[in-house]
């Protein structure tokens, strides 16, 4: 089944360069004025450039599915290599660059293409929108390097090539994220506490960041690269595996030492720096919400649905393959990983409108993957069991399904947030400027809502199966392992559960802002009021449709048919993934995935990953069939049937909603603060309750009398709590001294402990709770630590 | 062949039964709270379904087909659910894990609570709310159940889960850690369920109402569905209960009577959580978390408990 390819990868990378240097250069012809108005056709060179961009990522999709699919082999590798003539005899190379198509590169090289071709076509709806006008040529050009560029991060094969390829993205996604920078209105600093200055004013901030942030990442990827490359002595990637794990034939004579644990741990961790900053991982995720949301819609999407994922395929290359894995490396990883879906989630919560919420929950996607790679980097140090290293291969499976998934249903939402911004006249995203969007834009809105249920992780869509894939990967994990993993393993469970919970939390109340009931704005309002609902629906003509632009619904059609096949089909996908999995070097010697499935060796359930497929459909339909059951109850009451047989037309009636007997208003609505205020409140610290008494203090006036808040905190000292003796033999000098050193000591000790236990003491149940959390789990950690080995 | 029909029969019997079920959880509670017994029977909630399905729905102004779609979703989401729990001492229809389970009932709340935003009224506002900030730590504590349960059965299939329980026999009752996660699993089913400490289902003030806020904009046969649902979910979280904690006693007997067995444990399960119900005053608002809190500490004590003990405890 398996043929040769007829391209190979220099040739590939070759074409895609010519196509997207071509789609660079044509919108320098177009001569975009900036007239501020939707324009329904795009100029020629806008088009031309967008179909060349089109046509170099459905050759690399081509390409890349006959290489994941395994209809072709892997493409062979390619590399040129000129030496610097003035040194005829050295090795120096002028220039070095190798390419390779893998079947791990072709997956992401697959998802990458797959998704800029359906970006290509949405931006030919996407970029007609007035507010892109000037813009257009910049927007056009630098799509067509960004997307070249991430496609080459994923198919070179070696170290220096990757780090251009990465600084062309940088440059090129900076490049976008400065459109809006010389808008006349940002770069005042805000003066209202208003979401949307705030959001001007960071678009004004958004490149500099976006730079500063990611050539900190570099900086920490240089370094990596260089002890890697020493220790190999070469640069490309075959070079730096083979020194992980020589070959015993090509090697030959020089027998190379492995890394040393404190140079191999070093490596992991000056990657997980670099790579984390460029994901947004904690510390370091504050930078993606405030970049991403300022860069124009047909490449947001493509950047945080897309191009943040390069830095999972650069993990799994340095952890997997450019070094010799050490166990505690997962432990770190999966931690960070909880940590940062769990954090960022609550951000997500606390946000004020759509982009920024959808950044923070690309980051929080991004913790599961990692918590998944994490996973994986635990038990795969594990040699001597294989169920370990059959768990392994699941994590890494589990990874590249939520990548997958998440890549779709966050593509779909930022699609359907871009056609919201699209139909609205770029005219803000924030909540308080939305709601009753179901009404204005029903399709766009049907769009946004299947993403949502997608990405909160509802069977039968796709966001389900990793989620529930990463979770049998954690409970096999608690099963099968060392005391110390079981609690790690179960910290993750934890963090990651309660971000799983809070990820539908968080889209029931963007969905139900935004979306459903009534517009906030006037002029919205006016819009529905204009026409009946009924008539406002059947109206023929297309201007009347606001959102029924084909390129822009087509696109969101497909992916959330995408959404549904990847959620009902998980069978077929992870047999894939599994076959893609075991081309990882390190992961080929385990059983080919044929008899995946939960039920191994120690007797896991009955339930194997194959079989899902089968209850998810059968779910689905026996849901379907019980739902046509419950409208039957819901509406065809006796009375109904007399009415039909009578031919009487059905009576529907339609009342106000119930606003405590006072007529309605917009204004009384639920907003997203209010929505989101008892899960806010979990994590909001209540004031400290005020002290029961005062402190004693020196001076004449009772504190209570001191009107300034300063002073009177000035005023509580502590004075000579502690006399000295009143021995006259002592001599003054020595007593004052003691006096004063005790006497400091002493205040130092109350205040602190003071301020100490009002912090842990503060009254507040909410804490307490947490410490019998916190205790338990520290109980869980020493029992585990010291308990004997069975 | 046979087997599928016994089990569309014990889903459907399941259905048909969750009513009723209510209706004995009301009287209970009424004779404990010493109200009068005449004005609730088991039969009643029967009474109402068929009441209010004989009425014409109402919709409320400015809402949009998520609206219409919500209770028939939510509906289908129970429903299904009855079909795969194991009931009446055998296998369900359905083979599914604890894990689908939890996203189902999550999917039905999550449906229903836009449709309270839906009515762009404010108490449906301040129902829908409520209702998923308590699915926060309902979601949790029933995951911690699972992984509880999964580190003692090495499964969290619910029909195999509950094969090994029953297998168990009443020694079952030795091993701290089972006790520990049953407890907890009532905790999950007031959370899930809404009942008397969490939420009060019989609310009659909009703002004490919590869940029950959203169906303010319901009425006739959407609202008896909705009911209707609610019953068949709290039925489907009982009998969960039954078949995993409770069904080891009856080991040893044969199925006509196991069936009946279930039967009679459901009952006493149902009287179980009216007597824990009836002296219970509804926690505040911000509480709720305390008893999610408390199954999650119980979950990670029998977690504790199964590494110490390795595999022998």
């Amino acid at each position: 089944m398996t043929s040769e390819a007829f391209v190979t990868s220099g040739q590939l990378v070759g074409w895609l360069t010519a196509l997207y240097f071509a789609g660079f250069l044509i919108p320098f012809f177009d001569r975009d004025a900036d007239t501020g108005k939707t324009l329904p056709p795009l100029s020629w060179p806008i088009r031309a450039s967008l179909l060349l961009s089109l046509l170099g990522s459905t050759l690399a999709f081509v390409v890349s599915f006959c290489v994941a699919f395994e209809w072709w082999s892997a493409l062979p590798p390619n590399s040129i290599v000129a030496l610097v003539p003035w040194f005829k005899d050295s090795s120096i190379p002028a220039i070095f660059f190798a390419a390779q198509v893998d079947r791990l590169g072709a997956f992401f090289a697959l998802i990458i293409s797959g998704f800029s071709v359906l970006v290509a076509i949405y931006s030919f709806g996407a970029l007609t929108a007035g507010y892109f006008s000037g813009h257009r040529r910049g927007i056009a050009s630098a799509f067509n390097v960004f997307v070249w560029s991430t496609l080459l991060v994923v198919l070179v094969a070696d170290c220096i090539s990757l780090l251009i390829a990465l600084e062309f993205m940088t440059w090129s996604f900076g490049y976008l994220a400065l459109y809006k920078h010389y808008k006349e209105d940002n770069q005042k600093k805000p003066e209202r506490d208003d979401p949307y200055d705030h959001k001007v004013h960071n678009a004004f901030l958004a490149p500099q960041v976006y730079m500063m942030v990611s050539h900190t990442s570099t900086a920490f990827l240089i370094v990596a690269i260089t002890i890697l490359g020493l220790h190999a002595g070469s640069l490309d990637y075959q070079g730096i595996i083979d020194a992980v794990n020589p070959p015993p034939d090509i090697m030959g004579g020089k027998k190379l030492e492995p890394l040393g644990e404190v140079t191999a741990s070093a490596v992991f961790l000056l990657s997980l720096a670099g790579l984390g900053i460029r994901v947004g991982l904690v510390p370091a995720h504050i930078w993606v919400s405030l970049v991403h949301p300022s860069s124009p819609t047909p490449t947001h999407a493509l950047s945080l649905g897309i191009a943040i994922k390069v830095g999972i395929y650069l993990m799994i290359r340095f952890f997997f393959q450019f070094t010799e894995p050490y166990y505690w490396w997962g432990y770190i990883l999966l931690l960070v990983a909880s940590v940062t879906a769990l954090v960022n989630v609550w951000y997500a919560i606390a946000s004020h409108d759509l982009k920024t919420a959808l950044a923070y929950h690309s980051i929080e996607n991004i913790g599961i993957m990692t918590a998944g790679l994490g996973v994986a980097l635990i038990f795969v140090t594990d040699k001597t069991t294989p169920s370990a290293q059959w768990l392994a291969a699941l994590a890494l499976v589990a990874c590249l399904y939520h990548l997958l998934n998440h890549a779709i249903f966050k593509g779909l939402l930022y699609m359907a947030t871009g056609a919201v911004d699209f139909l609205k006249k770029g005219k803000g995203v924030e909540y308080s400027r939305l709601g009753g969007l179901a009404r204005l834009y029903p399709w766009t809105s049907a769009a946004f809502i299947a993403g949502a249920f997608a990405i909160s992780g509802f069977p039968p869509l796709n966001g389900f199966v990793s989620e529930w894939l990463t979770l049998q990967t954690l409970l096999v994990g608690i099963e099968s392992s060392s005391p110390l993993t079981i609690a790690v393993l179960i910290a993750a469970l934890i963090m990651l559960a309660v971000a799983f919970a809070l990820t539908a939390f968080c889209f029931y109340k963007i969905v139900s802002v935004a979306f459903l009931g009534d517009p906030r704005l006037e002029a919205d309002r006016r819009k529905l009021e204009a026409k009946p609902r009924l008539q406002r629906m059947l109206a023929r003509k297309r201007t009347q449709r606001p959102d029924r632009n084909l390129a822009m619904l087509g696109v969101m059609g497909i992916m959330g048919a995408l959404c549904l096949f990847l959620g009902i089909m998980p069978g077929l996908v992870v047999r894939w993934l599994a076959a893609i999995v075991n081309d990882i070097p390190r992961f080929d010697n385990k059983p080919r995935f044929a008899e995946l499935s939960i039920d191994h060796s120690s007797g896991w359930g009955s339930l194997s990953l194959g079989d899902l497929q089968l209850p998810i459909i059968w779910l689905a339909l026996g849901a379907v069939c019980l739902g046509a059951i419950g409208w039957m109850i819901a509406n065809l009451s006796i009375r109904d049937l007399e009415a039909a047989k009578l031919k009487l037309k059905p009576v529907k009636r339609v009342k106000d909603a119930w606003n405590c007997g006072t007529p309605f208003q917009p204004a009384t609505q639920y907003t997203d603060a209010a929505a989101s205020m008892l899960v806010r409140g979990i994590a909001e610290t209540s004031p400290p309750p005020t002290p029961l008494k005062e402190l004693p203090i020196a001076g004449s006036k009772p504190v209570w009398m001191v009107s300034d808040e300063e002073e009177r905190s000035k005023r509580i000292v502590l004075d000579d709590w502690i006399r000295m003796s009143r021995n006259k033999d002592h001599p003054q000098f020595v007593r004052e001294v003691f006096r004063s050193f005790y006497n400091l000591v002493s205040r130092w000790i109350y205040t602190s402990s003071d301020s100490f236990g009002r912090w842990i003491q503060n009254g507040d149940i909410r804490r307490y709770l947490r410490y019998i959390l916190l205790s338990q789990l520290a109980i869980l950690i020493v029992f585990l630590i010291f308990s004997p080995k069975q | 062949m046979q087997e599928i029909l016994q089990g569309l029969a014990s889903g459907g019997a399941l259905i048909v039964l969750a009513p009723g079920l209510l209706g004995l959880l009301r009287l209970t509670k009424a004779r404990l709270q010493g109200r009068s017994r005449l004005l609730t029977t088991v039969l009643r909630p029967y009474r109402d379904l068929r009441r209010l399905t004989r009425q014409l729905s109402i919709r409320a102004e400015r809402t949009t087909c998520v609206f219409a779609a919500a209770p028939i979703i939510m509906w289908s989401c129970y429903t299904v659910l009855a079909f795969t729990v194991p009931a009446f001492g055998q296998p369900p229809l359905l083979q599914i894990d604890l894990i689908t389970f939890i996203y189902l009932l999550a999917l039905a709340r999550f449906t229903f609570a836009l449709a309270g935003m839906d009515a762009s009224a404010p108490l449906g506002g301040l129902g829908s709310s409520r209702s998923m900030f308590i699915n926060m730590p309902t979601e949790l504590a029933l995951i911690l159940i699972s992984t509880a349960l999964a580190l003692h059965y090495k499964t969290v299939s619910l029909g195999t889960l509950a094969d090994k329980q029953y297998a168990e026999g009443l020694s079952y009752f030795l091993k701290a850690d089972l006790l520990l996660i049953a407890f907890a699993f009532v905790f999950a089913i007031s959370l899930e369920a809404g009942r008397q400490p969490i939420d009060n289902s019989e609310a009659h003030l909009e703002l004490t109402m919590g869940h029950k806020a959203i169906t303010l904009e319901y009425a006739g046969g959407d609202l008896g569905l909705i009911e209707w649902a609610e019953t068949v979910k709290l039925c489907v979280l009982l009998s969960l209960f039954v078949s995993l904690f409770m069904m080891p006693i009856t080991k040893g007997i044969t199925q006509p009577a196991l069936a009946i067995g279930f039967l009679v444990l459901l009952g006493i399960a149902v009287v179980l959580l009216a007597f824990w119900e009836a002296r219970r005053p509804k926690l505040r608002l911000r509480q709720i978390i305390q008893p999610g809190m408390a199954a999650c500490v119980l979950c990670l004590l029998a977690i504790i408990y199964r590494v110490i003990m390795g595999s022998e405890g």
